[in-house]
């Protein structure tokens, strides 16, 4: 990524190229972030209040289900951001993108903690529900490969000094991980698992009740804004740390 | 404490972890933002001198 490497490619629009120029991202972005952040609080403190509180419990699992507002949304965006990812991978490799490389770099810890946060948590509805922690079922053990995969390309950023190299190396390394979102996907469909098979999106609407729906729905468009929040902390400091990179660098040039 | 019956726990430790794990991320991803901020001012101080 060059600072000023956003000029209009050919066949590409020019409003998206300019956008893409780091400097200009600085400037929206910091802008956009305190909405960002009071539209993220508004809709989490409703979908904790409607979730804990207002929604029914369900007539099976009782009041255990209540794990599911953080855990369906914790799986949703482990899986989104990951697709991020994959569209950045393609952005750095095929169109080169100027800020491709740096949204993948800011997503990937991001992705690694919702994953966590969706094994943690359906281990903790596992438990009451199907009495163990765990069970080695199509859906457990892709998400478990999709947490390990995430760690692995944060390693292998760390692992690379040179940015140019290692972004093309992260990118080929997600481009790869991505066969693993449609296992994740259809592992309930196409293995016998504990997990049920989808209840939102899926063929024929929800299944799911909409007094459980409502509340799920707003967790996991929550869920969608805080991580714009952190994707957006985490650009602008990797943009700030490749500016100061370059400084440095000039600075040692110049004293040799 | 709101009384979610039998399952009080596993609801309790679900949420506790949710909130620690995204308060660290937050966290860290504030500190590194702002320590980012800090090294470009002191370069930028140091290439203007």
């Amino acid at each position: 990524m060059t600072e000023n490497s956003a000029s209009p490619r050919q066949g590409a629009p020019n409003a998206f190229w300019s956008l893409a120029n780091p400097g200009r991202f600085m400037g929206y972005s910091g802008t956009l972030l305190p909405w960002l952040a009071v539209i993220t609080l508004a809709l989490l403190s409703y979908g904790l209040y409607k979730g804990l509180f207002v929604a029914p419990a369900d007539y099976q699992q009782g009041e255990s289900m209540r794990i599911m507002y953080i855990h369906v949304p914790a799986a949703w965006m482990a899986m989104g951001v990951y697709s991020l990812m994959t569209m950045s991978s393609l952005g750095t490799l095929v169109w080169k993108h100027p800020l491709a490389d740096v949204s993948q770099k800011a997503a990937a810890p991001i992705g690694a903690t919702f994953t966590a946060l969706c094994l943690i948590t359906g281990s903790l509805w596992g438990k009451p529900t199907w009495g163990t922690w765990w069970e080695w079922d199509a859906r457990m053990t892709s998400v478990l490969v999709l947490l390990l995969i995430y760690l692995g390309i944060i390693a292998l950023w760390r692992a690379i000094d040179e940015p140019l190299r290692a972004a093309r190396a992260v990118a080929i390394m997600t481009l790869v991980g991505a066969v693993n979102l449609p296992i994740i996907k259809f592992s309930v469909d196409w293995w016998n698992t504990l997990h049920q098979p989808a209840s939102v999106f899926k063929k024929g609407g929800p299944s799911i009740h909409p007094a459980m729906l409502e509340p799920l729905l707003v967790m996991g468009l929550a869920f969608g804004f805080l991580f714009g929040c952190l994707q957006i902390i985490r650009m602008q400091a990797e943009i700030m740390n490749r500016r100061a990179e370059r400084l440095a660098l000039r600075q040692a040039n110049a004293e040799a | 404490m709101f009384d979610f019956g039998p399952q009080s726990g596993y609801i309790y430790a679900a949420y506790a972890i949710f909130a620690l794990g995204l308060l660290v991320l937050l966290g860290a991803s504030l500190a590194g933002r702002a320590a980012a901020r800090r090294r470009l001012d002191r370069l930028e101080a140091e290439s203007r001198r």
